[in-house]
């Protein structure tokens, strides 16, 4: 359609102003949804290493402590939505089949790809476990491939050989400490890498029409409830679930984790609805590198040479397979 | 059961040529018009992300007699595609 500009120069001016300032406020959403993400996943590391996670078997301290962490970004995000008069928002949207595919979609990203991305970083460390985990969009689009009939471009190809090598170098220098675990926690890495994947696959269907500030706080209730409804009666969880929110420093670090949490999705979401879900992603990817620098920061832990080579090319690989950097360059020139 | 406004303002964006925010607004005052997100703010959102996922696209520009910018929108097919799909009781 001939767009008609009526004002002359002074409104294609502020036209291009307040498009330019919406993309912009895009990327301030997309860059923090991957700091905060990085620093959320040392906050839950620095949280599940305290009693009385520290001292309970791995799947079931990891279960209690998404189950805790999902439902408390849930109940943030709820108190958002309430505060701003969408309350009904949430009911109306979870009536529709994209608000029931972002349940599904969550399944795969809570109790699966989120337990498993606790227990990688519990066995093998946040610095091992976060960028052997940026390879959901490489499962995505395998799945994609598999399921959706969708061609992997060469770009994806190239970006995908980029990121299994990235993960090759993160991995193959283990850390001080106990090898026997660490492969499993690379494993279970991989594990979150897949259910993510499956998440960003399913969530294509119709997620484009809702409010990414309803759609993430569906996504996070859901993850927190199957955990508590589904996942804890199985694994007999609810007494170390009992004991980890009546412990105030436990539940305290818990709550922070689930605000930084909460934001991180909602900036992210965000981003992919201000500035297209391509650009979004790639701002969130770099989680990774963020998540080596909180790591130093609060946890003093060194980080080798290699893991960070390695997570720099994880990272761009994981751009490539998500983004055509000519779309970049292109929109520059427009 | 009410339909999300988001995708009641998609649905709308069908039945016109085109349309600018406050348009949209006063088109589902009936419906969501005493709810607190029925805010202009909230509506030029909509429109500016359903916009950049695709499902919209410009359809032209004004200033008003106080010199306000007001942008147009007009849907696109990606967009009837997702309304005929998605759209409840459709």
């Amino acid at each position: 359609m001939s767009q008609a500009v009526v004002g002359g120069q002074n409104a294609s001016r502020l036209k291009a102003d307040l498009e330019a300032k919406f993309e912009r406020k895009g990327t301030v959403h997309g860059a923090m949804s991957g700091m905060t993400y990085g620093l959320y996943s040392v906050i839950l590391g620095l949280a599940t290493a305290k009693a009385p996670f520290a001292t309970a078997p791995l799947i079931a301290a990891s279960l209690v402590a998404i189950a805790i962490n999902d439902s408390l970004a849930a109940l943030w995000l709820t108190g958002l939505n309430v505060m701003q008069g969408r309350g009904k928002e949430i009911i109306r949207n979870l009536c529709t089949f994209p608000g029931m595919m972002v349940c599904l979609a969550a399944l795969f990203g809570g109790p699966i790809a989120n337990v498993a991305y606790l227990l990688g970083i519990m066995y093998a460390g946040a610095t091992y476990a976060m960028p052997i985990s940026a390879l959901c969009p490489v499962v995505g689009a395998i799945l994609s491939r598999i399921f959706m009939k969708q061609k992997i471009s060469k770009r994806v190809g190239i970006g995908m050989t980029i990121c299994i090598i990235g993960t090759i170098i993160v991995s193959y220098v283990k850390p001080d400490g106990n090898p026997q675990n660490f492969y499993l926690g690379i494993a279970f890495s991989l594990l979150a890498a897949i259910g993510w994947g499956a998440e960003g696959m399913i969530s294509t269907f119709g997620m484009s029409m809702m409010d990414p500030k309803i759609a993430i706080t569906i996504r996070d209730a859901m993850s927190g409830l199957s955990i508590l409804i589904v996942g804890l009666p199985i694994i007999g969880g609810y007494k170390l679930f009992a004991s980890a929110i009546t412990q105030p420093e436990v539940i305290g670090i818990m709550a922070i984790g689930a605000l930084v949490c909460a934001t991180s999705f909602l900036t992210w979401y965000n981003a992919n609805s201000m500035c297209g879900v391509a650009k979004g992603m790639s701002l969130n990817i770099t989680y990774v590198l963020w998540g080596f620098v909180w790591s130093i920061i609060i946890l003093h832990e060194s980080v080798t040479g290699m893991v960070v080579v390695g997570g720099i090319i994880v990272t761009i690989g994981a751009i490539l397979v998500s983004v055509n950097p000519m779309d970049f360059i292109r929109k520059e020139e427009a | 059961m009410k339909a999300p406004v988001r995708f009641r303002v998609l649905e709308y964006m069908t039945t016109v040529e085109k349309a600018c925010p406050d348009e949209i607004m006063e088109a589902m005052r009936n419906e969501y018009g005493t709810e607190r997100h029925f805010t202009k703010k909230s509506f030029i959102d909509h429109a500016m992300c359903l916009k950049a996922n695709g499902l919209l696209e410009d359809a032209g520009a004004e200033l008003n007699d106080s010199g306000e910018l007001i942008l147009f929108y007009s849907i696109n097919e990606e967009g009837k595609k997702m309304v005929s799909k998605y759209m409840p009781n459709k």
